[in-house]
């Protein structure tokens, strides 16, 4: 497929979802309204990889879709990912200020300078705030967490499997390195099973996270030789351009440094997350199986809505 | 020690977070085994390049490159030429 045929096939999926009315257009690339049908399904997706890991007795925990800025800024988000940041800013000015910032605003002008940082920045995954949370030593049998909740990402595409607001389903585990790994390896396990369980074909690769410049290029290559990130793919359109749904990586002790976070022994904390895209798995479930979902197979809508 | 390698130790010393002392470790010792994680090669290298006014080429971007000193000291001498003593 060329390039150009992967963008009208990007076009047309969006197209056939934004018809029978499962995304609403909000007016940007990767930002959409969504039907309650699609929410459900969402939903399936959601409760299926969250039961998955019950097995471990996780503490869940929600969050809000911000960070503070000093997380964000901690965890070398601007970095790694500045391409796909999100800080928050808001107006902190006087009177004369506020009337340079609608005069701006009037005339049509770039008014971001009139504009200051904020404490908070959207969250880009979602399992960031609970590292901080973690400061200091765990306790016996802690290190196991799941965590669901919206991400911001800035890359704007017609693609409907890369939206700028999504949902993430995120594992973590905290705690040596043998724990983290070997808990992953018990997701290498159970993943293709939910994934064939719901009609999703996939592939495993070995990836690396869009790190960026040319000091991300050194990055993405330790990352991938380190084999520290797991992907399932997807190929929604076709095998040449499959979409990561599902990942499992492995931080080393990244986290676990940065917040000053111990193992219940008292060494430096290792880490681990699942992360499932929810809005993915569940695009490419209407891909799969069509956008009317009273005629998709028993077989998947009983894992969904069990 | 070359005037090079003893530059690359600096940096190693400044920007690589290694657990025992960059001016002792061997040449051929694991610079990742003494604790060098992906984020300070990052730094190494931008320090490198800085420091010698070069770009690492892409085919350099990798982690042999920045496992030991010598691995360091040839990518040097690839970009830079033979050290003149």
């Amino acid at each position: 497929m060329s390039p150009e045929e992967l963008v009208l096939a990007h076009a047309d999926l969006r197209d056939r979802l934004f018809a029978a009315k499962l995304l609403v257009p909000c007016g940007v690339d990767g930002l959409y309204g969504r039907s309650a049908t699609f929410e459900k399904v969402l939903n399936g997706v959601d409760a299926a990889a969250y039961a998955l890991g019950i097995v471990d007795d996780p503490i869940t925990i929600s969050f809000p879709p911000m960070i503070p800025r000093s997380t964000f800024e901690a965890v070398d988000y601007l970095r790694n990912f500045p391409q796909l940041c999100g800080p928050v800013f808001t107006f902190t000015g006087d009177n004369k200020d506020h009337s340079e910032l609608v005069h701006r605003l009037d005339e049509h002008e770039d008014y971001s300078d009139c504009l200051s940082l904020s404490e908070v920045a959207l969250t880009p995954a979602c399992c960031y705030p609970l590292y901080p949370s973690l400061v200091g030593q765990l306790g016996d049998g802690d290190g196991w967490y799941s965590t669901m909740g919206y991400c911001f990402r800035h890359e704007p595409s017609v693609d409907p499997m890369r939206l700028q607001a999504f949902q993430q389903r995120e594992h973590i585990r905290v705690g040596t390195p043998d724990d983290v790994l070997s808990w992953r390896e018990t997701w290498v396990d159970r993943i293709p099973k939910l994934l064939e369980s719901i009609g999703l074909e996939f592939r495993t690769e070995f990836a690396n996270d869009p790190f960026f410049g040319r000091a991300g290029r050194l990055m993405s290559r330790s990352q991938i030789e380190q084999e520290l990130k797991i992907e399932w793919l997807v190929p929604v359109f076709g095998e040449d351009h499959p979409t990561a749904c599902v990942s499992a990586n492995y931080h080393q002790n990244h986290f676990g440094e940065l917040f000053g976070i111990s193992t219940a022994d008292g060494a430096e904390a290792h880490s681990g997350c699942v992360g499932f895209g929810l809005e993915r798995c569940t695009v490419a479930l209407f891909a799969a199986h069509g956008t009317d979902v009273s005629m998709w197979p028993d077989s998947v809508t009983s894992v969904l809505w069990p | 020690m070359s005037e090079r390698t003893t530059t690359i130790r600096t940096i190693l010393a400044k920007h690589g977070k290694l657990n025992g002392s960059a001016d002792t470790i061997a040449d051929d010792k694991s610079l990742y085994s003494a604790g060098l994680t992906s984020h300070a090669s990052v730094n190494v290298m931008l320090a490198l390049e800085d420091e010698f006014d070069i770009e690492f080429p892409e085919r350099m971007l990798t982690r042999s490159t920045f496992e030991t000193v010598a691995n360091l000291r040839l990518a040097l001498d690839s970009l830079l030429g033979e050290e003149s003593d």
